[in-house]
């Protein structure tokens, strides 16, 4: 089981470590760590920045997707099939997914157990033989020795990114939802988690090799720029996209995608329009609409 | 014991799957259902302390994986629905459907 496991998984990655590696200048395992990192994060980055929006997306849907429930109380399956439909026509799959979590658990394993077993040329029995191998691996990363514990600079860091993070990615709250979770003890515990769980990144940093804090800090600084695009950029149009969403249906959803309403009021050469549109609610008396429109 | 034996024995009738234990004992089950259940509690996304941010819940299918694994492991044994988890995990990518998936 246990050689199974390693062919399978370890030995495949730890490949990709060391021709990794080898491409880097100087043999720098902190960097060959990083560019690991940034390949995986870029592997799942569509999925997570659907699933970013997605949640914004959900946040709006709720009143609609509650009814739903009422509607089908009982029924799971009608229940789900309903959902599924409101989903699809607000154009949003409305969940994340389980994989990435787990290879990402996996390649921190298995970072693990690279240093624990230990990391020198000598371990290069692992390796394909069309491997290219470097001659020696520099473990030393801007002063820091990777295969120890660093004590202050780089746990520091990684808890830092990591609540830059959670604070980043927390969803907005309507005030009546602010009231009924400060009264809630259990969501008050969630709360409390955004402030708790960089302080057990720290400790855990502390004790780990040096390595696993960079990768930890190299996917929490990808997560919050991640995060960043997601806030000031996807959500306000997923934002503009569902308050057209009684407008959309099966039919016209293609149509919709393609011309945006009122795009024969647009000021030419500019993505302006000017005026009450018919899709929006109507404006106050005596005000002038003006709607940026992605052409 | 009996009792699980009548019910392999209509199952099979019916075309089921063998849900008993090869040794009579439903402990190993048991324990992997609490561990389960504890992160539950508090690492997953869906049922734990991350919950809050991810408010339309997280995993793909309905029910989630990880309620999926208890109720999977509780019926088939740890070695039969611990494999069947590993497959549900693996079908849980950013590029499935999605969708009802009963253990």
């Amino acid at each position: 089981m246990k050689a199974f496991l390693k062919a399978a998984i370890y030995t495949p990655l730890f490949n990709i470590l060391i021709f990794l590696v080898w491409l880097m200048p100087n043999h720098s395992l902190g960097l060959a760590i990083i560019a690991i990192t940034l390949i995986m994060r870029f592997i799942f980055l569509p999925s997570s920045l659907k699933q970013g929006v997605s949640q914004e997306k959900l946040r709006l849907l709720q009143p609609r997707l509650k009814e739903l429930q009422e509607k089908h109380k009982g029924d799971k399956s009608a229940q789900s099939k309903a959902m599924m439909d409101l989903y699809k026509q607000a154009g949003t799959s409305p969940w994340g997914a389980c994989l990435p979590m787990i290879v990402q658990l996996v390649v921190l394993i298995l970072l693990y157990r690279v240093f624990q077993i230990g990391l020198s040329t000598s371990r290069f029995d692992l390796l394909y033989s069309w491997m290219p191998r470097p001659d020696f691996i520099n473990t030393s990363f801007f002063g820091i020795d990777l295969s120890k514990p660093d004590l202050w600079v780089l746990p520091i860091l990684a808890a830092l990114a990591q609540f830059g993070q959670s604070f980043l990615a927390l969803p907005k709250k309507d005030p009546t939802q602010k009231k009924a979770e400060a009264d809630n003890p259990m969501m008050a515990a969630t709360n409390q988690m955004m402030y708790f769980f960089p302080i057990i990144t720290l400790f855990i940093a502390r004790k780990l090799p040096a390595a696993l804090a960079v990768y930890w800090v190299t996917t929490s600084l990808f997560m919050i720029l991640q995060q960043l695009y997601i806030n000031k950029v996807l959500k306000p149009r997923a934002r503009a996209h569902m308050a057209n969403l009684d407008s959309i249906s099966p039919d016209n959803i293609n149509a919709i995608k393609t011309v945006p309403a009122g795009a024969d009021k647009m000021i030419a050469g500019s993505n302006k329009i000017v005026g009450p549109v018919e899709d929006n609610k109507p404006a106050a008396k005596g005000v002038s609409v003006t709607i940026r429109r992605k052409k | 014991m009996a009792k699980d034996n009548k019910r392999d024995i209509v199952r099979a009738k019916q075309g089921g799957a063998r849900t008993t234990s090869r040794f009579g004992s439903r402990l190993p089950r048991t324990i992997v259902v609490l561990l389960i259940r504890g992160y539950q509690k508090t690492l997953s996304p869906d049922h734990g302390y991350f919950r809050r941010y991810y408010p339309g819940g997280y995993c793909r299918y309905q029910p989630t994986c990880s309620e999926y694994g208890a109720a999977s492991v509780d019926k088939y044994g740890v070695v039969r629905g611990g494999l069947r988890s590993i497959w549900r995990i693996l079908r849980c990518n950013p590029w499935s459907r999605g969708g009802l998936d009963l253990p």
